[in-house]
Parts: C-alpha cells; structure tokens; sequence
C-alpha cells in the first residue's frame, strides 16, 4: 500500500492515507457541531437577546460561581495534589481513585451526592442547617460547591502531574539556602510549578462554567441565585430556541478563548 | 573482611569546631554507618563505589535525610541528636550544598540566585543584591548577573551555584560530584578556582567525587565509603600507597592481598606465599606496584623469592605503558613497556612466569 | 485504496446529512401486513406525570400486542414538544397542557386530531405528618417555609402560576424545576417544605409525600391531550396505544393514579 504519494498528504509525517482520512472524519465529527451552532446564530437578534435580564443574570452568574469555584479549587486543591505527589501513606492509591472518581462520574449522580451529603437532611448539611441555620442547596454557595466537587479533580491531576515532573532537590537547594518550607513552596516550588498550575486552573474554570447536572439537582434553578448559563440554556431551549444557540455559542467562545490561552501546553506541546 | 565492621575513626579534630559526627541510617540494602570528623577548613574527599551511600552521608549532614540513631554537630552545635529527639531543619543548619548539576533556580536569573539565601535570611532587596554581585565578580561571572540559568554553560553555572552557596557564610561545605557534569576544558578551569575558594573557606568542607585526581587536587584526606562503611580514612599518600580494599587498590592502581604474617612470610587465602623484606605478624595487607612486576617467558633463576606461573588474561595500555592482567593461583596486574610486550610475545591466554622482589612488597596492618 | 476511502467517506458524510430529520414513511412499511396486528417499536413521548399511568397501560399494551415493543420518554410537556419540534422521531405524543400540543401543530407535525383523555388537578406536595402544617397556598408564602415550583414552560409550572395568581397568593419559589416530577422529588428528598404537583402524582409517591388539597374553586383543571405524530414511523401502534388510554382498562388505570375524567 502506498502511503507516501506526494499529492493528498500536505504535512511532512509518513502517516498511511488511511490514517489520515480517519483523522479527517474525525476533525468533522468534532467541528461540524461547532460550525453548525456559529451558522444558526440569531445575529440580528443579539442586541435584543443580550439586553435580556434573565440572560445577563446567567451570565454574570455564572462568572461569579465558575471563578469562585476555581478559587476554592485552587485554595484545596494544589495542597491535596502536593499530598499525593510527594508523600506515601497508607491507603494513599485509593485516596488518588477517590479525589479523581468526580472527574467520571456522571454529573447527576455527583448532585445526587451531594444532596445527601450537604442537603437539608443530607450528613453534614442537616447539623449545619441546625447549628448555623445555613442551607447549601438553592443558593448560590450550593452552586459554587457543586461546580468546586466536578472542577476540582481537574487541577488536582494536573497539578500532581507537575509536581511529579518537579526536581524536588530545588527544594532541597533552597531548604539548605536557608528557606522555610513556606518560602520555598511560595518563591521556587509554585514559580516552576506555573505552567501547570495555570492549565490546571483554566481546565478546572472552563468544567465548572459548563456544569449542568450537578448543578441542577443539588442547587436547583432560580434566575439569578442560581441559575447559570448552561441551565439557561437547558431552559430557554423550550422557549426561544434562538436565544439558547445565543447563550450556547457564548459558552463556545469562552471555551475556545481558555483552549487558546492554554495553546496547547496540556494538550502537550508545551 | 574485619575492616568493614570495624569503625574506622580519624583523627581527632585539633581545637575545637568542625564537623563530628556519628550516624547510622537504613539504606534498604544495606546501612549507612559512618564516624568522622572534619577540622575547621580541611577539605575531605569521600570516594568509593556507586551506590555506596556517598551523597546520603551528605545529605544526612545537610539535614535531608533523618538519622535513624546517632549524633551530629557542628562547631559545637548540634545538628542531630537521636537519643534526645533533636533534629534541626536543613534551612537552620548553616549548611552550604553544592550538586553535580548546579540546579540553579531556572526562573531566577543567575544575581537573584546567588541573592537567594541572602533574601532568605531577611536581607533587604538592595544589600542582598549588592552582595550577590560581590560574589559573582568574584567567580568571574559579573557579566552574566542577569542572565537566565538555561543561558549559562555548565561551568559557569556551576561557578554561580558555588557563589550561591558560598554567599550565604555557610558554617560547612558539602559538593555532590561538583565537576562531573562538566566537560574536561571547563572542569580544570573550575576545579582551580574550586581548590582557590576551597582554601579560603574557614570551615570543614567534604567533596564526594568519583575521579581519584580531583580527590588530590582538592582535599588533604580520603575517605572510602564502601556499602555504608569507612574502609579507609586517612591522607591522601596513606590511601593512595597503603589502600585497604580492593576498590581502593584499584582506584590507586595497586596490586592489593590481604594475608597471615609470619615474619617475613605472609600466607595468602590461596595457600600461595608471599616474602617481604620487612617482617610482620598477623592479619596485613600486602601491596605490590605493578611496574614491580618483572614477566618471563620461562622460570627465572636468581634473586627473586616471590615466582609463580600464571596465564595473561587481558591487557590494556596505560599512557605509554601497557597493563597485563595475569590470572593464576595468583593474579597479579603487570605494568610494562611496549617493547617488553613485544619482547615476550605476550598474548591473550599466553603462559607467563611473574616474579616480584621481596623488597617490592610492601606490608601493613589489616 | 484512496479513492474507495472517498466513496466511503462520501458516503458516510451524505448520510449524516440526512438523519435527524423525522422522514414520514408510510405505516405499512414498518408495520405488518395491512393494519392487523401492530408490530415493531412505539415510541411514546409523554409528560411526566404521566409516568407511573403510562408504565402500566404500557405494560398491559404489550401483553395484549406481543409483537410491539413500547419504548417511553418521558420528560416536561415542553422539552418534550421542543424535541419533537427538532425531528426527534416519536409516534406518539402526550401532553400535561394543550398549550405544549399547539407547539407541535403549530410545527405542522401532528397526524391526528388531539384528544384530551385524562384531566387532573394541582395539589401541594408536603413531607409525610405535615410537619410544617402547611394548610394551603397562602402557606407557600411564609417566610419560613421553602418551596419549589416547575418552570415556567412547564404546564404544572404555567398551572401552579395560575392557581397562585388567582388566589393572589405571591411565592418566592426556591427553585424552578425542569418538570413536575422534579418537584416532588425535591419535597420527597426533604429539601423543600412544599411543592405544587399533580394531584396523580401525590398519588403515585405513596409513603414519601403526604398532599395538601386545592379546593375545586381554587384549584386549576389540566387538560391532557394525545395525538399521533407526522414523524411516526409506527402509525397502526400508534392508533393502536391512543385506543387503549381511552378504553375502560386504560382510563381506570388512569383513574388510580389519580387523574380525573377529560
């Protein structure tokens, strides 16, 4: 079989012809959808749409909950992926399966959980609501932790991964330059950690913008407290299809601005 | 072998200060137990070999590793005191740390990695950089204050990672491989200016190196580290002529066998027999040179007691001389002119006759 | 080898083109010889409400038709008629409001006439003993009790809104869910005091929910109407199932589950 003819293949890989069609069908599957949502835009529509209340609550939203949910992933987060990558302890292989089972569970299933765990009546939440009289569910917070249980695998794994690829003798050099642990994590530790770090944060962001179904059953749906965009889009689907494929291509741009930014450092490349 | 469960101890340190220390440190395979001193500005060079716990011994005193039992202390100080549940973090100890790749900090140009430590210590940003430029003009490098570590060749990084260290007033300094990573031009180079900045440092200093040359060209004492324990501990012309293990008789190109003496007879495992001159009693160490080693194609007559037959087993050239292996009852390492391997017809698997003048063979306690 | 690799992607790409889209086929396609015996797979979309009712007609269906396979969807009215408005292939379609049915018709998918086979009637989900001793809709509106509502599009959401309106009763609902079913569950799990739902689906939730009447002058009548679809690719099965809700067995199952007359 010949692969290498000069004419369908442009780049300079020796990949088999068949290879590469199978890539092409594969670009398709993934980019059809995306061009068919850009081409059925209601763009005369858009002054209207975004002028919208409903809407721009969604959106403002969701940006609070997604960016609160990355702080607390971050504040959480890189400590755990800290625990994982440099110390062994027992049970600690299970521990890892546990912190990372958010990232393939199904999303409902997760909200499921977490009303049982924080609901009203749930293991914590019913002595918090006795003790301090604060319900987690149908508030905001209740979003904010639900976006933070789906989101946080993701900077944990990525974080961890980075450490593991960290000399640790930096942190050797500095401990005997001198330096606490606290420095030495704040000014060689995180600083080389940045690559990761910052794809780690911009995954888990761009996991807690898009979440749905955790989100809706722990949290529920309220304009403004707490319905985010992807439930706005969920609902305006059944009302004003248009203005769905608006909110549903602003989630599009968002996305395509975080996997810009991250320019493929962890997809690889970098 | 005895000497490898005996502890060997140095010599006391003369005043007070240094380094005294006593440790014991599970390896897995095997543990690392190790006494020594090292006197306020001696420089110890720890050899031995791979894997035989050389740079945990360093990294124990840097406060790295624990100590499972034992003490350690510095200029009276103690570092680590296991009976009384006493361990200083690595950042207190006042230990400089010098690695074979100089990991310099990557995001750090290479001024604010010598002004590290400094900052560290709560020096205020412009003193701390006036003094990490002090140290750079001083290793040459002033040029490349701003430059980013990845910028640097291997010496030069290796002279900022030692200014590093160094900027710090360190009580003690400890070089892991300091040159290894280096090519041969920079390590010469770097290996002066280490032996310079070696002599004016007031404290003790250990280098672990592989390479016998650097160990005399810079340190005063050798210290043989063999699977966790000091085989040798003594100056370099005690080791390099009186080793007292094989690794070291072949680092030192020695013929080295350890027998009984009786007189001037010493019987080795073999059965074989070995005379000397001089006379001795009981466990020695006998070390033959090589060059001491006279080749013939049949049994000499004459003056030589020590004669033996033996089969050549490899040969290797040695600058202008070549070495012959010579397996046997007793195998010894020849070393001859080119000429005489052509004299003798000397091959692989050839038979040979070995003789060595009882003068040539040198005794010492085991 | 490359140019059969086209054809073949050629293919592949012309036939995605053209699914997605609910294709009308004639019935006897699919199903069997002339309009005996209905055969193959029914699929059903119906409101949520619906679902504990619809399960057991669906079940009696099958038993009395052995060679129909019955595949349900259940969801809000409204999803539902925004599905089949998109092309999702369904034969038949039940709606909790004639609203979401105008939807379809008004898309120009319906095949039959609707006709409204069930009625019901709103009541006030509460946890079993009545702890908050909620005793009507003017309860909902106590600062001290949580409640929840479906959503707007929803019909038990555009009832429970009217019912409320009518009383001038105003609710800060907690939550608005995607469907009736969701409400009382939410009720269920403990996490709201209240919800308005169907009276069937007090009903059918038994033990873990206690109602709260509507009086009939308060109370708001659903209407739920059934009609075969365009796009049904099984229209004899179709026929065949609308048959059954309206037959004796299938309203007094109905009847039951608490739905009221049409």
């Amino acid at each position: 079989m010949n692969g290498r003819s000069v004419t369908a293949v442009r780049s300079r890989s020796s990949m088999p012809a068949g290879m590469v069609w199978l890539g092409v069908a594969a670009m398709a599957l993934l980019i059809l959808p995306l061009v068919g949502l850009v081409l059925n835009t209601p763009w005369a529509r858009v002054g209207e749409l975004l002028g919208d209340p409903s809407v721009l609550a969604a959106l403002r939203l969701s940006l609070l909950t997604s960016l609160s949910a990355l702080a607390l992933s971050t504040v959480l987060g890189v400590p755990l992926a800290w625990l994982l990558a440099r110390h062994a302890f027992p049970g600690k292989a299970l521990l890892r399966a546990l912190c990372v089972l958010p990232m393939v569970l199904p999303p409902v299933v997760g909200g499921v959980a977490l009303l049982l765990a924080f609901g009203r009546r749930g293991l914590i939440g019913e002595p918090l609501a006795q003790l301090t009289g604060i319900t987690l569910p149908f508030s905001a917070a209740g979003v904010v932790l639900a976006e933070t249980f789906v989101a946080m695998p993701f900077l944990i794994v990525t974080v961890e991964a980075g450490l593991r690829a960290l000399d640790g003798r930096y942190e050797d050099v500095a401990a005997t330059l001198g330096a606490s642990r606290w420095l030495s994590f704040r000014r060689v530790t995180l600083p080389l950690l940045g690559p990761s770090l910052g794809a780690g944060m911009a995954l888990c962001w761009a996991r807690a913008l898009g979440e749905f179904g955790a989100t809706i059953t722990f949290a529920g749906n309220l304009s403004g407290r707490t319905q985010t965009m992807p439930l706005a889009v969920y609902l305006q689907l059944e009302r004003d299809v248009d203005a769905a494929t608006l909110l549903s291509l602003i989630l599009l741009a968002i996305s395509v601005v975080v996997l810009v930014a991250l320019r493929g450092r962890y997809l690889g490349s970098a | 072998m005895s000497s490898r469960t005996a502890r060997v101890r140095s010599s006391d340190a003369p005043g007070g200060g240094g380094l005294a220390a006593d440790v014991t440190v599970a390896l897995g395979a095997f543990t690392l137990d190790v006494a020594l001193h090292v006197a306020a500005g001696e420089v110890v060079a720890v050899l031995g070999p791979n894997g035989a716990g050389k740079s945990t011994l360093l990294r124990v005193f840097a406060g790295l590793v624990p100590v499972d039992a034992g003490r350690v202390e510095l200029d009276g100080a103690v570092l680590d005191d296991s009976a009384a549940g006493v361990r200083v973090p690595p950042e207190q100890r006042g230990v400089g740390m010098v690695f074979q790749e100089h990991l310099l900090f990557p995001h750090l140009s290479a001024a604010e990695n010598v002004a590290f430590g400094l900052r560290a210590k709560g020096t205020p940003w412009r003193q701390a950089r006036t003094q990490a430029l002090g140290w750079l003009a001083k290793v040459g490098l002033s040029a490349a204050a701003g430059r980013k570590p990845r910028a640097l060749s291997g010496g030069q990084g290796q002279r900022v990672a030692l200014a590093r260290a160094l900027a710090v007033k360190p009580r003690m300094l400890l070089m892991d491989e300091p040159l290894s990573a280096l090519d041969v031009e920079a390590r010469l180079a770097i290996r002066r200016e280490l032996r310079a900045h070696l002599e004016a440092f007031g404290g003790p200093s250990l280098i672990v190196t592989h390479d016998p040359v650097e160990a005399i060209a810079l340190a005063t004492r050798l210290l043989i580290l063999e699977e966790g324990r000091v085989v040798q501990d003594g100056s370099i012309d005690d080791v390099t002529q009186r080793p007292r293990s094989s690794w070291v008789a072949g680092l030192v190109g020695l013929n080295l066998y350890r027998g009984h003496a009786d007189g001037h007879s010493v019987r080795l495992p073999s059965a074989q027999e070995l005379v000397a001159a001089t006379s001795a009693h009981g466990a020695v160490f006998a070390a033959v040179h090589p060059r001491a080693v006279a080749l013939y194609r049949s049994r000499p007559e004459g003056t030589p007691r020590n004669v033996w037959p033996g089969t050549v087993d490899g040969l290797d050239a040695q600058g202008d001389r070549i070495r012959i292996h010579i397996d046997g009852p007793l195998p010894i390492v020849a070393e001859v002119t080119p000429a005489a391997v052509a004299a003798l017809d000397l091959g692989v698997g050839g038979e040979i006759y070995a003789s060595v003048k009882a003068t040539e063979v040198v005794l010492y306690p085991a | 080898m490359r140019a059969r690799l086209a054809v073949v992607l050629a293919v592949v790409l012309a036939a995605c083109g053209g699914a997605g889209r609910a294709v009308p086929q004639s019935p006897a396609a699919s199903s069997g010889p002339g309009d005996g015996n209905p055969s193959g797979e029914l699929t059903v979309f119906a409101a949520a409400s619906l679902t504990d009712a619809f399960e057991a007609i669906g079940r009696r269906f099958e038993q009395d038709n052995p060679e129909v396979d019955v595949l349900f969807n259940f969801a809000s009215s409204s999803t539902l008629a925004t599905q089949i408005a998109e092309g999702a292939p369904a034969d038949v379609f039940a709606s909790a409001d004639e609203k979401q049915m105008r939807v379809v018709e008004k898309a120009g998918l319906l095949a039959s006439e609707p006709i409204v086979f069930a009625g019901n009637t709103l009541q006030i989900a509460v946890e079993p003993e009545n702890p908050r001793g909620i005793e009507d809709l003017a309860d909902l509106a106590r600062p001290d009790i949580t409640s929840v509502l479906a959503a707007e599009e929803v019909p038990a959401g555009r009832y429970a809104r009217e019912a409320l309106e009518r009383q001038g009763v105003e609710v800060e609902p907690a939550s608005l869910e995607t469907d009736v079913r969701a409400v009382l569950s939410r009720v269920a799990l403990g996490e709201a005091d209240a919800g308005i739902v169907y009276a069937s689906d007090v009903m059918t939730a038994g033990g873990d929910i206690d109602g709260v009447t509507i009086p009939p002058d308060r109370n708001v009548s659903a209407s739920y109407p059934v009609a075969l679809l365009t796009g049904a690719s099984n229209a004899a099965a179709g026929r065949a199932f609308i048959d059954a809700l309206l037959s004796d067995e299938g309203q007094r199952t109905l009847r039951e589950d608490g739905f009221v007359a049409p």
